[in-house]
C-alpha cells in the first residue's frame, strides 16, 4: 500500500520531468548543426555532454511515467503507444550518446540517421503524451466553434447547449476518451449514463445523486469533484447541473420543457448571448494598453474602462478650447473604444466639433452647457450606436430634429434650456415616440407659494420704542404689513425700510411676487411695559435644570426660544408656578401677560389658569382676578404664547402671580398621567 | 494591543519604501502638483496613499469596476426617525375598516416591541387618516400627503417590502449606513470613497447635509459617526456641510492670512508631518496631510458650490420657497444637485423628525410637506439635465411604523411605534426600473408577503449599480475581511433594468 502510494507520488513528477529530455535533445541537435556549419569540432564535447544529460533525464522520465501509467485512468491504447514509444526514445537516445562517443568511423556514419530517428521518436511520444493529458482533439479543436451561442434560452437544448459546455470546461479534461479517470467518460451521452467505477452518476448517495454528491463534498474531501486545485464550478453552474439532474437528466429536452425557479430564470437568461451595443462594440475593438490610459490620465483626461477586462472606455474632458483640442486629438488612437464621452461644461464648440467624428462607437454623448450650435450636430448623425444625447443648456434650435431623427438607436435626448420649442418637441414625439425627450411634466410644479417674511426685532417687549425690520429671502418681491391686527393684502402698507413702534402692536405681514402664490401670514406681538422692579421672588424653587436667572428671568424682556434648554425658561415639573414681583413704587396695574411654552413631546404644556393677587405692604395679598385657560388640543408642536388677563385697575406695589399647571399629561398624550411641566419665561404688567 | 503595537503593525502593512520612492519629489511636490490641478495621491490595496499622475481626485482601491456601472453617484435622502409607510405609500384599507380592533396575535406572531409599547394592554389597529389615490401610468398608490411625489411616480421605483433587524433608531440607522447595528464600521459613502475614490479633487467624495423636520422639531439626534470612516482611512469620512456662514467649519483663513502665507505654512507643516510619518509610519499622518490639502482647495470650491443665490426663479418654484432658507430639506436637495453636478460621489442628506410616536396625523402632515416637493423636484431637475441617467436617488428611513396605535386611539389622533418587519423606500435613476412598485405586504401592513428586501440586499443593489460587486469590496482589519454587506446581501435584480 505504502509502496503504491510512494510510486504514485513519484509518478506525479512525470509531467514536470518529461520536458527535460525533449528540450535537451533539441538543444543538442541545434548545437550539432551549428557546429557543422561553423566547422568547429571543438563543440563536440558539449554535444556529447548534452546527449548524456538527455539520456539520463529520458530514463528518469520513463521511470516516473511508468509509475504514473500504473495509476490508471488513461486510455489504454494511448498509454501503450506513449509508453513503448518512450522506451524506444530512451534507448535510442542512450544509443546516440554512445554513437557520438565512438571513434570508429563506420559506426559514426549511423550517427546522423539515429539522431533523426530520435527526433521523430521524441515528437511522436510527446504528441501521444499531450493527447493523454489534454484530450485527443486538443491540437486541432476549433475553440470558437466549441463555444455555444444561445440566442433564445427557452429554445436551447438543455444538455447540449447548457450542461455540456459546463462539463466541457470543468470535467471533461480528465473524463475524456483519452484519459478516462475513474472509468468515467463525460463527453458522451452513453458515457454519462454508464457512469464510472463508483457507479452510476445518478444513483443516490447520501440523499444526492452521485454526480451532485461529489460536487457538494467539502473541498478537503479526497473525493470532491473537480479535485482541489482544479477550476471549480461556480454556484450558478452548480445550480444548472442540479436543475438538469432534478429534471431527469434529459438529453434532448429544451429549457422551456423543464420547470424553473426564479433564481434559475435569472441564471438562464444570463446565458443568452449579449447583443447589447456595448457587447457588439467590444467585439470589434482591440484592447487598450494600460500605458496609453496612463498617458491620457497624465494629460488631465478622466478616462477609465467601463469595467474590469473590458476594452470599452468612458472619458470626461474639461477645459479651454485649446486644451479640448489637444485632448480630443490625443484620444484619437483609441477613439473607437470610447463609448461614453462627456464634454459637458467645457469650452467645446463648433470649430472643434469635427474632432469627435472618430469616436464612432459612442453610445452616450454629453455636450450640455457648451457653446455648440446646430452646426456641430452634423457630426452626430454618424454615430450609429448613440443612445443618449445631452444638449441641455446649448443654443441648438428646432433643426436639431433633422439631425437626430435618423439615429435609430437614440433613446434619450435632453433639450432642457435650449431654443427648441415645446410645439416642435410635441410634433417630433408623435413621429418618434421611442425617443424620450426628458422634461419636467408641465403640471408638476405649478402652485409654488412664497415663504412668509421674518419679523425681526431685538425683543418682544420694550419701554419707549422698538425698531422693526421685515425680511424675506426672495428678490423682486414685496412685503405688505398691517399694524392693527388685520389680515394684510396688496392694499396694506408696503415695507420699504425698518420702522419704529411705540405702543403694544401686533404686526402681520405677507410676501407677494409675480408668478408666485402669496405667502402665509407672519404674525408677531410686541408689548410695551413701563414698570421697574425692585425684586422678583420665586415662591417655589424651579427645577434645578431649568432655573435660568431665577426671578430676574421673568422681567429681563427677553423671550425664551423654542429650545426649552436654552437657559431662558423657568421649568416646574408636576407643580404650579408662583412668583411675587416687587415694584419700585405703587403703580396702577390693568393687565398682565404671562409668556409660556408648549412642547407636548417633551411633556411641557401651556398653563391652564392664571390668578393675580396684589398687596400694598407685601404681607396681606388680595385676590384680584382668576382665569381659566383652555386645555390644549392634541398636537406635538413646539410653540410659544402669551396669556393675557385684563384686571380692574388696581394700585399696588406687590404683585403675586400664580400660573396653574395641568400637573399631569392629558389623556391624548403618549404617556397619559405622567407628571407634566409648565415653562414660564416672562411676566409683563401694564 | 497597545497603541504602539497597532501602529507598528500598520506600518508593516504600509510599504514605506514604495511610498517614499514614488513621491520622490517629496510632499512639496505633492502640494505643488495639486495646485496645478494634477492629483498625486493613489492608494494601494490597503487604502494607503501613494503618488499617481492621473487626473481627478483621490483614487479608489479598485483599479477598475467589477462590471459596467449604471450610475456614477448616489444621492441618499435619508428620512431619519422612521417614516410611516402606512400614511405615505402602503395603502391598507383593511386597517381603516378594522380601526380600533386589536392586532391579531397570528399577525403579530411574536414580533418584539420597543419599551414604548411593550406595556400597552391592547394594540388597536389604525389606518391612515389621509386619502390615497393611484397615480401615473404605473397606477401606484400614493398618499395625498405627497402630491408632488405622486406626479413623479412614473420615474421612481417604490419598494414596499423593505425589512430590517433593528427596532430602535440608532442601531437601525447605523445598520443602514454601515451594514452593522454596532457602531464602528465605515459608512456607505466611506466605502465608496475607499473603493472608487473621487472624481473631483476639489471636493470630498462623501458629503453630508442635515435638516430638521417640522413634524418633530426636537426629534431624534444624529451622531457624526453615522458618516464616519470606521476602520478605513479617515480621509474617507463624510464631510458635513452646514447651513451657516461657514458651511464647513474652520475652513476659512484667520483674518490677515494671505494665500501665500497659508501655502508656505501648509508646505512646512507637511514637511514636518512627513518627518514624523517616516519615524512612526502611522498612516493617519498621511490622511492628515491630504486633508490639509483638500481643505486648502475647498476654500474656493465650497463657497462656490454652496452659493445658491444665482439659481433662477423657476428652480425655486420647483424646489419650493423653502429652498431659499439654508438648512431646510429643500435647500439641501438643491445643494445635492449642485454637488452632483460637481461629480461628488455620495451625497447623503438626513431629514430628521419622522419619529411620530404620538399625534402622528398632525406631525406627518407637516413633515411630508417638508420633503415632498423638494424630493420630487430633485428627480425632475436631475432628469431634465440628463443626470438621472447616471445618478441613483434613494428615499427612505431606517424602519417603518406599526399598524396599531401607540397610546390612545381617538377619532382624530393616534401614534405609531417603530416597526422593523416592513417599510417602504423609493429609488430612482440609472438602471432602476422606473414606475414600478416592488414587494407586497399583507392586508394589515404588518408582514411582507412577497419579495422581501433586506437592508443588506438594498446595500448590495446600490453597490451593484455603481459597478461594484458587494462581495469583492473588502477591507482587512483585525484579521478579518470586512464588507458593507457583512456576509449577506443579495442583488435585487427584479428592480433593475
Amino acid at each position: 500500500m505504502s509502496m503504491t502510494f510512494l510510486a504514485i507520488q513519484i509518478g506525479h513528477f512525470h509531467p514536470l520531468l518529461v520536458h527535460l529530455p525533449i528540450g535537451i535533445i533539441l538543444l543538442a541537435f541545434a548545437l550539432e548543426i551549428y557546429n557543422r556549419l561553423r566547422q568547429k569540432p571543438s563543440g563536440d564535447e558539449m554535444i556529447l555532454f548534452a546527449l548524456g544529460i538527455a539520456g539520463i533525464t529520458a530514463l528518469v522520465s520513463l521511470g516516473t511515467g511508468w509509475l504514473l501509467g500504473e495509476e490508471g485512468g488513461f486510455d489504454e491504447d494511448l498509454l501503450f503507444l506513449h509508453r513503448w514509444m518512450a522506451v524506444a526514445f530512451t534507448v535510442t537516445t542512450i544509443l546516440l550518446f554512445f554513437l557520438k562517443r565512438t571513434k570508429s568511423k563506420p559506426i559514426q556514419k549511423l550517427y546522423i540517421p539515429t539522431f533523426v530517428l530520435v527526433l521523430i521518436l521524441v515528437s511522436v511520444t510527446g504528441h501521444y503524451g499531450g493527447n493523454m493529458t489534454h484530450g485527443e482533439d486538443y491540437l486541432f479543436r476549433n475553440t470558437s466553434s466549441a463555444e455555444v451561442i444561445i440566442k433564445d434560452v427557452a429554445e436551447a437544448k438543455v444538455q447540449k447547449d447548457i450542461i455540456h459546455p459546463i462539463l466541457e470546461a470543468k470535467c471533461i479534461s480528465c473524463h475524456n476518451q483519452g484519459k478516462i479517470k475513474g472509468g468515467l467518460l463525460m463527453s458522451s451521452e452513453t458515457g454519462l449514463l454508464k457512469g464510472g467505477d463508483s457507479g452510476s452518476l445518478f444513483d443516490t448517495v447520501l440523499e444526492k445523486p452521485l454526480l451532485l454528491h461529489r460536487m457538494h463534498l467539502p473541498m478537503e474531501d479526497e473525493e470532491h469533484m473537480p479535485p482541489k486545485g482544479k477550476v471549480q464550478l461556480t454556484s450558478e453552474e452548480l445550480a444548472l447541473v442540479e436543475w438538469w439532474v432534478a429534471n431527469g437528466y434529459c438529453f434532448d429536452c429544451k429549457t422551456k420543457d423543464l420547470k424553473t425557479s426564479e433564481r434559475l430564470e435569472v441564471i438562464l437568461t444570463s446565458l443568452e448571448e449579449d447583443d447589447s451595443p456595448h457587447a457588439l462594440i467590444a467585439k470589434e475593438v482591440e484592447a487598450v494598453p494600460a500605458a496609453w490610459l496612463q498617458e491620457m490620465k497624465a494629460t488631465g483626461i478622466t478616462i477609465y474602462p467601463i469595467s474590469d477586462k473590458n476594452p470599452l472606455l468612458i472619458a470626461t474632458l474639461f477645459g479651454e478650447q485649446k486644451q479640448m483640442k489637444t485632448k480630443l486629438k490625443a484620444l484619437e488612437d483609441y477613439a473607437e473604444n470610447i463609448v461614453e464621452l462627456n464634454l459637458g461644461n467645457s469650452k467645446f464648440n463648433d470649430t472643434i466639433a469635427d474632432l469627435i467624428a472618430p469616436f464612432k462607437h459612442l453610445t452616450k454623448l454629453q455636450l450640455q452647457n457648451t457653446a455648440i450650435t446646430n452646426k456641430a450636430l452634423a457630426v452626430i448623425k454618424k454615430f450609429e450606436f448613440l443612445e443618449s444625447l445631452n444638449l441641455y443648456g446649448t443654443v441648438v434650435d428646432n433643426t436639431v430634429f433633422t439631425f437626430v431623427k435618423n439615429i435609430a438607436s437614440l433613446k434619450s435626448l435632453y433639450l432642457y434650456q435650449t431654443k427648441v420649442t415645446n410645439e416642435e418637441i410635441e410634433k417630433f414625439q408623435i413621429d418618434f415616440p421611442d425617443i424620450a425627450i426628458q422634461h419636467v411634466p408641465k403640471d408638476a410644479f405649478l402652485a409654488a407659494s412664497l415663504s412668509p417674511p421674518t419679523i425681526v426685532a431685538k425683543t418682544a417687549f420694550f419701554k419707549d420704542s422698538l425698531k422693526i425690520a421685515l425680511e424675506n429671502t426672495f428678490e423682486d418681491s414685496k412685503i405688505f404689513y398691517t399694524l392693527d391686527g388685520t389680515q394684510p393684502d396688496s392694499t396694506s402698507i408696503i415695507y420699504k425700510a425698518p420702522f419704529h413702534i411705540s405702543a403694544s402692536t401686533t404686526i402681520q405681514a405677507v410676501v407677494m411676487k409675480e408668478g408666485w402664490e402669496t405667502s402665509e401670514v407672519s404674525t408677531q406681538k410686541f408689548k410695551t411695559t413701563s414698570f421697574d422692579y425692585v425684586e422678583v421672588a420665586l415662591n417655589k424653587p424651579p427645577n434645578e435644570k431649568y432655573k435660568a436667572q431665577e426671578g430676574k428671568t421673568l422681567v429681563d424682556l427677553k423671550r425664551g426660544s423654542k429650545n426649552f434648554v436654552d437657559g431662558a425658561w423657568l421649568g416646574y415639573e408636576g407643580s404650579h408656578f408662583s412668583t411675587t414681583l416687587t415694584l419700585k413704587e405703587n403703580q396702577e396695574i390693568s393687565s398682565i401677560s404671562v409668556g409660556a411654552l408648549s412642547a407636548p413631546t417633551n411633556w411641557i404644556f401651556f398653563p391652564v389658569g392664571l390668578t393675580i393677587y396684589t398687596s400694598e405692604n407685601g404681607k396681606q395679598f388680595k385676590r384680584i382676578k382668576s382665569m381659566k385657560l383652555p386645555k390644549e388640543e392634541p398636537n406635538n408642536d413646539v410653540s410659544l404664547a402669551f396669556f393675557d388677563m385684563k384686571i380692574p385697575p388696581t394700585k399696588a406695589k406687590y404683585v403675586k402671580v400664580e400660573v396653574k399647571s395641568q400637573l399631569k399629561n392629558p389623556s391624548w398624550h403618549s404617556t397619559p398621567g405622567g407628571s407634566s411641566w409648565v415653562f414660564v419665561d416672562e411676566i409683563i404688567l401694564n | 494591543m497597545s497603541e504602539k503595537k497597532i501602529i507598528e503593525d500598520r506600518s508593516l502593512i504600509l510599504n514605506r519604501r514604495t511610498f517614499l520612492g514614488k513621491s520622490a519629489l517629496g510632499i512639496g511636490g505633492v502640494a505643488l502638483s495639486s495646485l496645478l490641478g494634477v492629483n498625486c495621491f493613489r492608494k494601494d490595496e490597503n487604502g494607503i496613499l501613494t503618488s499617481d499622475s492621473g487626473a481627478g481626485g483621490i483614487k479608489g482601491v479598485l483599479n477598475s469596476l467589477h462590471h459596467p456601472a449604471k450610475v456614477k453617484r448616489v444621492i441618499y435622502l435619508f428620512q431619519s426617525g422612521g417614516p410611516s409607510q402606512l400614511e405615505l405609500f402602503d395603502y391598507k384599507p383593511t386597517l381603516n375598516k378594522r380601526r380600533g380592533e386589536d392586532l391579531p396575535e397570528s399577525i403579530r406572531n411574536g414580533q418584539r416591541l420597543t419599551g414604548m409599547t411593550s406595556g400597552q394592554d391592547s394594540f388597536p389597529l389604525v389606518g391612515s387618516q389621509f386619502g390615497f389615490k393611484q397615480h401615473g401610468k404605473s397606477g401606484a398608490w400614493v398618499s395625498d400627503l405627497l402630491p408632488h411625489t405622486a406626479k413623479m411616480v412614473d420615474d421612481i421605483c417604490i419598494v414596499k417590502s423593505m425589512y430590517t433587524e433593528a427596532i430602535n433608531h440608532d442601531p437601525a440607522v447605523t445598520f443602514f449606513q454601515t451594514g452593522s447595528q454596532q457602531p464602528g464600521r465605515p459608512s456607505i459613502g466611506s466605502w465608496l470613497s475607499y473603493g472608487l475614490g473621487s472624481e473631483n479633487e476639489n471636493l470630498p467624495s462623501f458629503t453630508v447635509l442635515l435638516s430638521r423636520g417640522s413634524g418633530r422639531p426636537n426629534g431624534q439626534p444624529l451622531y457624526t459617526r453615522l458618516w464616519g470612516n470606521g476602520f478605513l482611512h479617515s480621509l474617507h469620512q463624510g464631510v458635513q456641510f452646514r447651513a451657516a456662514k461657514d458651511p464647513v467649519l474652520y475652513l476659512n483663513d484667520p483674518d490677515g492670512t494671505s494665500k501665500r502665507t497659508k501655502r508656505a505654512m501648509l508646505d512646512q507643516l507637511a514637511a514636518l508631518n512627513d518627518q514624523h510619518y517616516q519615524k512612526s509610519g502611522d498612516p493617519e499622518i498621511q490622511s492628515r496631510i491630504a486633508q490639509y490639502e483638500m481643505a486648502y482647495r475647498m476654500q474656493t470650491s465650497v463657497p462656490e458650490v454652496m452659493n445658491i443665490e444665482k439659481e433662477p426663479d423657476y428652480i425655486y418654484k420647483m424646489y419650493g420657497a423653502d429652498a431659499k432658507i439654508p438648512g431646510t430639506f429643500a435647500a439641501n436637495c438643491l445643494l445635492a444637485r449642485r454637488l452632483a453636478e460637481q461629480n461628488v460621489r455620495f451625497i447623503q442628506l438626513y431629514h430628521m423628525g419622522w419619529d411620530q410616536h404620538d399625534n402622528l396625523p398632525n406631525a406627518i402632515e407637516k413633515q411630508a410637506k417638508d420633503v415632498d416637493q423638494a424630493s420630487a423636484a430633485l428627480i425632475a431637475d436631475l432628469k431634465q439635465r440628463g443626470m438621472l441617467e447616471d445618478t441613483l436617488v434613494v428615499w427612505g428611513g431606517e424602519f417603518g411604523r406599526t399598524n396599531y396605535s401607540q397610546g390612545l386611539l381617538t377619532d382624530t389622533n393616534y401614534g405609531r411605534d417603530h416597526h422593523p418587519r416592513c417599510f417602504t423606500m423609493w429609488m430612482a435613476g440609472g438602471g432602476i426600473k422606473p414606475g414600478i412598485v416592488y414587494g407586497e405586504t399583507d392586508e394589515f401592513g404588518y408582514n411582507i408577503v412577497q419579495n422581501p428586501v433586506h437592508v443588506h440586499d438594498f446595500q448590495a443593489t446600490m453597490l451593484h449599480q455603481l459597478g461594484i460587486d458587494h462581495e469583492k469590496l473588502v477591507y482587512k482589519y483585525q484579521g478579518r475581511r470586512f464588507r458593507l454587506t457583512d456576509v449577506e446581501g443579495h442583488l435585487v435584480k427584479d428592480i433593475l433594468v
